[in-house]
């Protein structure tokens, strides 16, 4: 569903924050250059990829 | 709030019905080939289903009775979408809740509308972790950039 919908919304820790706890959610397009989505899950055997192992 | 069932959720319900019996058609090929559904996630957008959870004034009256009808439409074969759906339907209300608070801050006359009917793909897992109680320090970073952020680091998905 993350590589298909039209944002991801992630959550990240802002380099400029001053406490430990900051964070902030962002809205990443579908096409946003640099976003890649591996597919790493087997869901008919709900574990690992062998390749990824 | 109302935990009544309304004609109104009964339609949300048959809708539901309806939309379950096409999705479970196709739902044993596309577990087979890990697709992702793009195809029902646009038959939920056209039946109305993207924005039930906007916290609108009347979602917050409905909201328990209309989450029960929903799930209850769900069960009858929504199944194999209802949790990669989910990941939108969890995070419509935050996100449209910090547009309109913007909105409101900012004195502007309309709220941001660029996620509205969009599909959003909430994620708050971290790659070790499912984050699900709150993590308390994101791996990833986001770095303010002419127009926007630059992010780094990764999530992890289930679907």
């Amino acid at each position: 569903m993350i590589a298909v919908a039209d944002f991801a919304m992630v959550m990240a820790y802002p380099d400029d924050a001053t406490v430990p706890a900051a964070a902030m959610v962002l809205l990443v397009p579908r096409d946003a250059t640099g976003k890649r989505v591996d597919k790493v899950w087997d869901r008919s055997a709900c574990a690992p990829r062998a390749a990824t192992r | 709030m109302e935990f009544r069932i309304t004609d109104e959720d009964r339609a949300l319900q048959e809708r539901a019905r309806r939309l379950a019996e096409d999705f479970a058609a196709r739902a044993a090929q596309h577990d087979r080939d890990a697709t992702d559904p793009v195809e029902n996630y646009a038959a939920l957008r056209d039946a109305g289903f993207y924005g039930s959870t906007s916290p609108s004034p009347r979602w917050q009256r409905r909201g328990p009775a209309r989450l029960v009808a929903r799930r209850r439409g769900a069960r009858a074969g929504l199944r194999v979408d209802a949790l990669s759906f989910n990941m939108h339907l969890s995070v419509v209300g935050p996100v449209h809740g910090e547009s309109a608070r913007r909105a409101r801050r900012q004195g502007a006359a309309r709220e941001d509308g660029r996620a509205q009917g969009k599909l959003i793909g909430g994620n708050f897992s971290e790659p070790t972790t499912s984050g699900l109680v709150g993590t308390a320090v994101p791996l990833a970073r986001a770095r303010r950039v002419d127009g926007g952020y630059r992010i780094t680091g990764a999530r992890r998905s289930r679907r």
